[in-house]
């Protein structure tokens, strides 16, 4: 049956998905690689394949060191705490406010209710720093600059429009019938909401907040610009491993890796909504 | 009253998100400087300068340079590989996790972990090209080279991002449509150009407009990696504006560059957005 034309397309296929994903996977395996590698292993030139692994690069960044005049405070465990609290705190604010939002744009007729759906969708395209640099200004006369609180009010601009934006087409495809059946039974505008379209929209609930708390935890420019030593973020925090004239490769590789453990936990768990999500919506993926 | 349980919501983003950008485009036609106590307004003295000058110019330049590379690297790529993932394919789950990894990681740690990869000297892309007998390539640090590499950096982050959108709109294409299709005796080109192709249409068009927004405004990559050297090689728009007022505290005339650029974003959009209505349409 198979054609000998036909054998070798189907090896080119498989060539060329081999190529595209050694590409995507090659720098994750080089920094592991530099991640584990002794300082002079690491300078070494042309680059050392076999080498004796060693977790120094690891243990300076979570516990610090001291090397002479030097020491490394151990900033990584604070920078991750921050993370984990402005993201955590953002997505709770924004699973509070929006919820509320994205019912009432999904069900009520609310004239306008177009106009608004859509200036949530466009404060997701804004240039980010067009917000940031006024809001520069704002918190240092509020003295919110460098707080735990402005920062998850600045983040809001993140997290709130994709919430509201997901979570309203989810919403929308709960049918009129289940909520006016619920109304018939005398349930309340609160009871409608948690008891019959919250359960119904869970997955969707899980999908927008999820992604919401992903955009939250990648987040760099809002934090370099609202954010200072108390409460920067990893992606912020990371940049002091680039010194006057180099990169500590290996403090750096060891952070970069501890960042890639999230990542895949929250690609194995986004991935099926992940085309829905990066689409604010626009496709169902 | 029930109704107004949106409105928590509208508030908290227009005091947080409008009230602030309409100050900037407000504080944009002033002469506010972070050094100066008082301000006034100057018209559009901001703008004038901006357009007027080589290096304004050359931010706009970097900035449609850039979204240019990136359409034209990135779309083909991804639904090239798009296409070769459309078939039932062992462990197809797992590759898609593979795929989303750079998408879900904070794109300053991809940059940085470029960076790293791509030093001149003895960075692990310049002994691969020395393995093939190619000479050192500069990478970031070169003139000509810098923004090409970043927009290579783009391409790893974000290709798969074209690949998982196309591969879904692939995946929207009845099977029947194709079958009968085939049938009727259609080669697989035909059918490709004539069924697949219209029906993926408004996925394409969704990557294209996904793809120029993000990569018009790109901050975190050029940050992390060249802050727009070597000179102003790298410096778009938006990486021009960080400088400009949080550096030279020059705030009115970094808010007028982000208006321009704000500018440019939307007109884009819309012009994305209408071709896409008209795509829906045809179908």
């Amino acid at each position: 049956m198979h054609s000998k034309g036909h054998t070798l397309a189907k090896v080119g296929i498989g060539v060329a998905l081999v190529a595209f994903f050694a590409w995507v996977l090659f720098p994750l395996f080089w920094i592991f690689l530099f991640s584990i590698k002794s300082t002079a292993d690491i300078v070494s030139y042309p680059p050392k394949f076999i080498f004796s692994p060693t977790l120094k690069s690891y243990t300076a960044i979570l516990l610090g060191k001291t090397t002479g005049l030097f020491s490394v405070a151990p900033d990584f465990p604070h920078w991750f705490k921050n993370s984990l609290i402005l993201s955590g705190g953002a997505l709770g604010l924004t699973c509070l406010l929006g919820i509320f939002a994205a019912y009432a744009l999904a069900k009520y007729k609310i004239p306008g209710r177009e106009n608004i759906s859509f200036t949530f969708a466009t404060i997701c395209f804004l240039p980010i720093l067009a917000v940031m640099l006024p809001l520069f200004s704002i918190y240092h006369k509020l003295k919110l600059f460098d707080t735990y609180l402005g920062l998850i009010l600045a983040y809001q601009l993140i997290t709130l429009p994709l919430f509201v934006l997901l979570l309203r087409g989810y919403i929308m495809e709960v049918p009129q019938s289940f909520i006016e059946a619920a109304h018939l039974d005398g349930a309340t505008e609160w009871q409608v909401i948690s008891k019959v379209v919250l359960p119904i929209i869970l997955p969707g609930l899980m999908a927008a907040g999820l992604l919401s708390f992903i955009y939250a935890w990648n987040n760099f420019a809002l934090a370099l610009v609202l954010a200072g030593g108390s409460t920067e973020p990893v992606p912020l925090g990371m940049l002091s491993y680039i010194g006057f004239t180099e990169i500590q490769r290996g403090q750096m590789s060891a952070a970069i890796i501890l960042c890639v453990v999230p990542a895949i936990v929250f690609a194995a768990f986004s991935q099926k909504y992940i085309v829905r999500g990066f689409s604010l919506g626009l496709l169902k993926g | 009253m029930k109704k107004l349980i949106f409105l928590p919501a509208l508030l908290l983003l227009l005091g947080i998100v409008v009230y602030p950008w309409l100050t900037g485009i407000y504080q944009s036609f002033t002469n506010f400087h972070l050094a100066h106590s008082t301000y006034r307004f100057t018209g559009l003295q901001n703008y004038i300068r901006f357009f007027s000058s080589a290096q304004g110019l050359q931010m706009i330049r970097v900035t449609f340079l850039y979204t240019f590379l990136v359409i034209v690297i990135e779309l083909p790529l991804g639904i090239g590989v798009a296409l070769l993932l459309n078939k039932k394919i062992f462990g197809i789950n797992i590759l898609r996790t593979l795929l989303v990894i750079p998408l879900v990681m904070p794109p300053v740690v991809s940059g940085l972990m470029w960076k790293m990869m791509m030093r001149p000297g003895s960075g692990v892309f310049n002994y691969l090209l020395g393995l093939t007998g190619l000479p050192n390539f500069p990478w970031l640090t070169g003139k000509h080279s810098a923004l090409f590499s970043i927009a290579l950096i783009d391409t790893w982050i974000y290709t798969p991002f074209v690949v998982l959108i196309t591969l879904a709109g692939l995946q929207s294409v009845p099977s029947q449509v194709l079958d009968s299709a085939a049938v009727d005796g259609a080669s697989k080109l035909k059918v490709f150009l004539h069924v697949t192709l219209p029906l993926v249409t408004p996925h394409l068009i969704i990557a294209t407009i996904f793809r120029s927004i993000d990569s018009m405004r790109m901050f975190d990559l050029i940050y992390s990696t060249t802050r727009g050297g070597p000179g102003v090689c790298t410096m778009n728009i938006h990486m021009g504006s960080y400088l400009f007022g949080i550096k030279q505290l020059n705030m009115s005339y970094a808010l007028a560059s982000l208006t321009i650029l704000w500018v440019f974003v939307y007109a884009l959009i819309f012009s994305f957005f209408s071709l896409l209505r008209r795509s829906q349409q045809r179908l």
